[in-house]
């Protein structure tokens, strides 16, 4: 079984009258690129707060590193962040900020910082200031301090924002590198969906600070695949005659819906069942894009 | 703690502002050697000492007509007057240097943001908070101490032995004025930690010496203030404890100190405990 890196039950926080975040749980494994999806104010952030101490929570619990929350505070140095915006000081250089949180972390190896700032490709303008920095410049520093100092998790709070899409790219492929050549588990956060869905293995999707799911990749592709949506009253039944007439890439979604991923035509497939006394009550094609299905999602908890 | 100690100097000694509070205290010091009187930013300085020389016997005009030159010539000529120990008195206007300190120390972390990098990966809060103020206390006591010696030889230097107490003295006065230095930091460290964004800080914490006076003097147009606690404000304890203080005067304004220094710390850090940081 694979260890638990982070692990929330019941979290939750309100500011006075306002709610935040309603009863998270979830779980991330060790390896896991865990993708945070909502909207602006869904509470992604306001979770990545609370696991890093940068606020309280109102109730709940969490363990990183099987530690609890006081415990936890030993593990910091495990966890590299960037949460909100990159924030460092404007009048020393990129190299210089670094440095500063490498003395703070007690880093006595000095090429680390030249290999962050390297990773992220800012090596050439290491001696300039932060404060002439561009928002995408700003923003791979952020990153580059996250991983300075060779985390187990890494926190990341809308990394690509304000990034072109080269660097994108290439951002892209440094989360992958970090994951599968590091070992390290990244917690992503964004609510562009389609960049998450490449990187990420694992999803939690949130809306207004309450869980809306929680989902593998596979499980995600395999919600949003084209397929024919039976809805009928008998999905064992219905169930049978497909597996009979030689379908077996279907799936039992509830008790009234049975979904076809094989090229099956619905005309055919609606005259087989009603040959067969099996009630249809509807046939349609259906699949969805990552956005439709998250839409669909907030859809549902309205 | 160390590392963050250490790190936080690496960042000082890469920004302008400390090298701007000590010019500040350069510039303070030359006024006063120069004009041979303690100067006094904001708020009021009332000398310890008597000066007994030609000044006393000179009419109100002749005071006015007098040039910085010939008064200087006068109190140069001055016995016994020793103008490092009365400039040392004056030293509540370090408070205005000090201000520099915790703001960039502390409240520039906040107002950047930058310490949510410290915190949600460095070191815990408790940690963090202890840090700088030992930082701000080691910072202030450097200021404090350079302040002294910047004094002493710059008044040998500029006018002479005559003016001059001998080194063992200046020491002793700044080591009998580091609790109440210590208390003038802790409240600029507790209001740090309290109001979190420099501008807001710099807005409560300049004119705060002269709204403790003016409130003083509010106070006692109501209700009678007994003499002697007066003796227990910062400013009037910082100017007695350069002047031979009795060893019970020592104690009790001590003790003073010590509850200003607790208070205003606990009052940071149970704050600070709780905040949400942006």
């Amino acid at each position: 079984m694979r260890e638990i890196v982070l692990q929330t039950k019941g979290l939750s926080k309100s500011y006075k009258s306002f709610t935040a975040l309603d009863g998270v749980d979830m779980t991330v494994y060790s390896g896991d690129i865990y993708g945070l999806i909502g909207r602006n104010g869904a509470g992604k952030t306001t979770i990545m707060k609370i696991v890093t101490g940068l606020t309280e929570k109102s109730g709940g619990e969490f363990e990183i590193f099987s530690k609890k929350e006081k415990e936890a505070e030993n593990e910091k140095r495990r966890i590299g962040c960037l949460i909100e915006n990159p924030a460092f000081f404007g009048g020393l250089t990129a190299y210089q900020n670094l440095k500063y949180y490498a003395m703070q972390k007690g880093v006595t190896d000095k090429n680390q910082i030249d290999k962050a700032l390297e990773l992220v490709d800012l090596t050439d303008v290491k001696n300039k200031k932060f404060r002439k920095f561009s928002l995408g410049m700003k923003q791979r520093l952020g990153i580059a301090l996250a991983v300075m100092d060779n985390p187990d998790l890494m926190i990341l709070d809308e990394p690509i924002n304000g990034l072109d899409p080269m660097a994108i790219s290439e951002i892209r492929e440094t989360f992958r590198k970090l994951s599968s050549e590091h070992g390290i588990t990244l917690i992503i956060s964004s609510h562009i969906l389609s960049e998450l869905h490449m990187i990420a293995n694992r999803f939690l999707f949130i809306d207004k600070g309450r869980i809306l799911k929680e989902i593998t990749k596979e499980e995600l592709d395999l919600e949003c695949m084209r397929c024919l949506s039976i809805k009928t009253s008998d999905t064992k039944r219905a169930a049978v005659v497909i597996e009979e007439n030689g379908i077996t890439d279907y799936k039992v979604i509830d008790d009234s819906e049975i979904r076809i991923y094989s090229g099956a035509k619905p005309e055919e497939l609606n005259k087989l069942l009603i040959k067969n006394d099996v009630n249809v009550s509807g046939i349609s094609e259906s699949g969805i894009s990552l956005e439709d299905y998250f839409k669909s999602l907030v859809g549902e908890v309205k | 703690m160390v590392n963050m100690i250490k790190a936080d100097f690496y960042r000082i000694s890469k920004s302008m502002v400390m090298f701007i509070a000590l010019a500040f205290v350069i510039f303070m010091a030359a006024v006063s050697i120069y004009f041979v009187e303690p100067g006094s930013v904001g708020v009021h300085y009332e000398s310890g000492i008597a000066v007994e020389n030609e000044l006393n016997e000179m009419s109100p005009e002749e005071l006015k007509d007098l040039s910085t030159g010939e008064y200087r010539e006068i109190m140069l000529r001055t016995e016994g007057y020793a103008l490092d120990r009365d400039v040392l008195a004056a030293n509540i206007n370090l408070y205005y240097v000090f201000i520099f300190a915790a703001a960039v120390i502390i409240t520039v972390d906040f107002s950047g943001s930058c310490v949510k990098n410290t915190l949600s990966s460095a070191i815990s809060r408790r940690k963090y908070f202890f840090s700088k103020l030992a930082t701000v206390f080691l910072c202030c006591l450097v200021l404090f101490f350079m302040n002294t010696y910047i004094i002493y030889f710059g008044n040998i230097i500029f006018n002479g032995d005559n003016l001059a107490s001998d080194v063992g003295t200046v020491t002793k006065i700044t080591l009998l004025q580091i609790p109440p230095a210590l208390a003038l930091t802790s409240i600029l460290t507790g209001f740090a930690f309290i109001l979190r964004k420099t501008a807001v800080f710099n807005t409560l914490t300049i004119p705060f010496m002269m709204i403790v006076q003016l409130l003083m003097n509010l106070i006692s147009a109501f209700v009678k203030i007994p003499e002697s606690a007066y003796n227990y404000e910062l400013q009037r304890m910082i100017t007695l404890l350069a002047f031979d203080p009795s060893k019970e005067y020592i104690l009790k304004s001590y003790a003073v100190c010590a509850v200003i220094i607790v208070l205003f710390n606990l009052a940071g850090w149970l704050t600070f405990k709780k905040a949400e940081i942006k």
